[in-house]
């Protein structure tokens, strides 16, 4: 079991970091990255092998976050879903813009394709397009023929920010 | 030869295989709005990488990981039959079934009652070694008369 705490030091963060990434208030995402690392650890109880560890992590933590959100599709309305946002930020410091800013990115991402916005999600995490494709299921050719295709519907939505960050 | 697709293109940015052909990176040297699309594809792709990491949260701290309840519940469960009950569940049956099935054996074994006509057969049987040459058995001939007295004996 010391393997698996290793892992789970080393891991923790990022798998938070990708959890946040979809539509999920703070508890919810805590809540996910438990049950990820459970499962994980379940794994290791069991004496099953787990030979790449930040694979399997964000899979598992796609697959949950995946069904998480279209679970509460189903059972919620949409205002209620625009009210499950992380309220640390604004408590720190009360930045309309940053919301503001989020609200944009978040509801851009969402006229994905739900691959399309896996593969980008993933893309912005650092993956390599191997990567992506073992943890998304989409075939490693398909992976670049996803990513430019999202990257292309994004580029009107998130316009403004981008020549923001061109100025800077 | 046509321009590079956005996607051929983005594979490039991103050094990733299968990436430009020989032919196509010669193009892409001598063509001005390939290498356009290149740098703006560029700035695009780091831009929206930026953007979405933006709306990502840090954890204010690593947890303490807590075994599951459903681990530690089930542990005692496991634990309530000792090893010998264990044993005891499988040699109980495993008997019985042994016994059930050796029973009819025994029974055959005590109706099995030979006459004494066969017990005579078979000692006769096993007296002559059909392995053994034929003149290596003796045989002895009597010629007895009316009286029963032996008037002639031999062998072979
Ligand atoms: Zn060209």
């Amino acid at each position: 079991m010391e393997q698996f705490n290793d892992i789970y030091k080393q891991h923790y963060t990022s798998i938070y970091r990708l959890v946040s990434k979809f539509r999920l208030n703070s508890h919810e995402a805590e809540d996910i990255v438990q049950d990820v690392f459970v499962k994980l650890y379940l794994q290791f109880n069991s004496g099953n092998q787990v030979q790449y560890p930040k694979t399997w992590l964000y899979k598992v933590a796609v697959n949950v976050c995946i069904n998480t959100v279209s679970r509460r599709k189903e059972t919620e309305s949409i205002e209620s879903v625009s009210q499950l946002e992380f309220g640390t930020s604004d408590s720190l410091e009360t930045n309309i813009d940053q919301n503001e800013r989020e609200e944009i990115i978040r509801s851009a991402l969402l006229k994905l394709k739900e691959h399309e916005r896996l593969v980008v999600i993933l893309y912005s995490e650092g993956l390599s397009y191997k990567e992506i494709a073992e943890v998304s299921g989409i075939k490693f050719t398909s992976v670049s023929q996803n990513l430019s295709r999202a990257l292309e519907k994004l580029r009107p939505l998130l316009k403004k920010h981008y020549y923001e960050m061109l100025n800077q | 030869m046509k321009c590079l697709t956005n996607e051929q293109i983005q594979r490039f940015i991103d050094r990733e295989m299968p990436s430009l052909q020989p032919e196509q990176f010669q193009h892409f040297i001598s063509c001005p709005s390939c290498r356009a699309l290149y740098n703006e594809q560029k700035l695009l792709a780091q831009s929206i990488k930026k953007q979405i990491n933006s709306v990502a949260k840090l954890p204010e701290r690593i947890p303490e990981f807590q075994i599951p309840a459903s681990i530690t519940h089930t542990a005692p469960r496991v634990k309530r039959f000792p090893l010998w009950a264990k044993m005891a569940a499988l040699l109980i049956p495993a008997c019985f079934v042994w016994k059930m099935t050796m029973k009819p054996d025994k029974l055959n074994e005590k109706e099995f009652k030979p006459t004494a006509e066969s017990i005579r057969m078979y000692e006769m049987c096993n007296s002559v070694d059909a392995n053994t040459a034929f003149q290596e058995n003796m045989i002895i001939t009597t010629v007895t008369d009316a009286n029963g007295k032996v008037v002639k004996c031999g062998t072979n």
